[in-house]
């Protein structure tokens, strides 16, 4: 859902979706870690129809390291063969490189209460489409 | 004459005496682990290979709890025809022990599930002599891999 054309520092709105493969416990855990040039907006932000392990709470997303992992909880289980789909803001951190095409680690985490329990995984998939940097390109204008 | 009127504390001491022994301890893993299969929980066979400071009478794997499944407590033939007792959690050990003597190096054929949680686990190996002490130790790591996403779009 990129926008074909990133400008340093401006937020853009990106889909992401996956097909699980293993089920998980209620109160499960999702990150996704950016990379190639692009970095979580300066306010992370999320949104899914996901299901809620606690509705009240809402869909909760954070920052988790250095605006590159965005963790999303308390969510309900996680079904196999289920596609769950999110969308994210992110910015472009290229300084170099006329294109970019950014890439996303999904994993899917059994629980959210055991940091570690990675059930699923996709490592450095690729954005669908490479994206112009206009940070390298700058708009010609007419005088 | 003394006799017994009455009786208000009957308490048995008993005293141990106990032996001190140097274990010798890898100093690098002296344990490998190759599953077969090595994707999170599948039942699959591990090949344990473990090379101790001499023969022995039985060997202990001692797996994590973290993400190694508690063993179903059983009693099978494993390596050849050495004989393993696998003993769930709090433990989570497997046992295997020869009629005569364990070599050197064993690669042992360990039937289990795998954990449910990708990453690297560690656990710990023995070594026994007949005469029931450690002869050598060593840890060891076990490392499952997660599912891989087929289908994902960003």
């Amino acid at each position: 859902m990129g926008s074909n054309t990133l400008y340093k520092g401006a937020d853009v709105y990106y889909s992401i979706y996956f097909d699980a493969i293993a089920p998980t416990q209620a109160n499960s855990m999702i990150r996704f870690t950016f990379g190639s040039g692009v970095t979580l907006s300066s306010q992370p932000y999320c949104s899914s129809s996901i299901g809620l392990y606690v509705a009240e709470h809402g869909l909760r997303c954070v920052n988790e390291v250095s605006n590159t992992v965005l963790k999303i909880y308390n969510l309900a289980a996680l079904s196999a063969g289920s596609r769950y789909t999110f969308t994210v803001r992110l910015k472009s951190d290229l300084t170099t490189g006329s294109t970019i095409r950014p890439t996303v680690t999904i994993r899917t985490y059994y629980s959210y209460n055991v940091d570690y329990s990675v059930i699923d995984q996709k490592v450095n998939h690729l954005l669908a489409a490479t994206e112009n940097n206009y940070q390298t390109i700058p708009n010609d204008f007419s005088i | 004459m003394l006799t017994k009127y009455i009786e208000l504390y009957y308490y048995e001491v008993t005293l141990f005496t106990t032996v001190s022994q140097q274990i010798a301890t890898a100093s690098t893993n002296a344990v490998t682990i190759t599953p077969s299969n090595s994707l999170i929980n599948v039942a699959t066979t591990h090949t344990n290979t473990f090379t101790t400071s001499s023969n022995a009478y039985a060997l202990t794997y001692q797996y994590d709890r973290e993400s190694t499944p508690s063993f179903d407590n059983k009693f099978v033939t494993c390596t050849g025809s050495n004989k393993c007792v696998y003993f769930g959690y709090p433990v989570n050990w497997i046992i295997e022990y020869a009629a005569t003597s364990i070599p050197v190096s064993v690669s042992s054929s360990i039937s289990m599930t795998n954990g449910i949680y990708g990453g690297t686990y560690a656990g710990l190996a023995r070594a026994y002599s007949s005469s029931s002490l450690i002869i050598f130790k060593s840890t060891f790591n076990t490392v499952y891999n997660p599912n891989t996403i087929v289908t994902a779009y960003f």
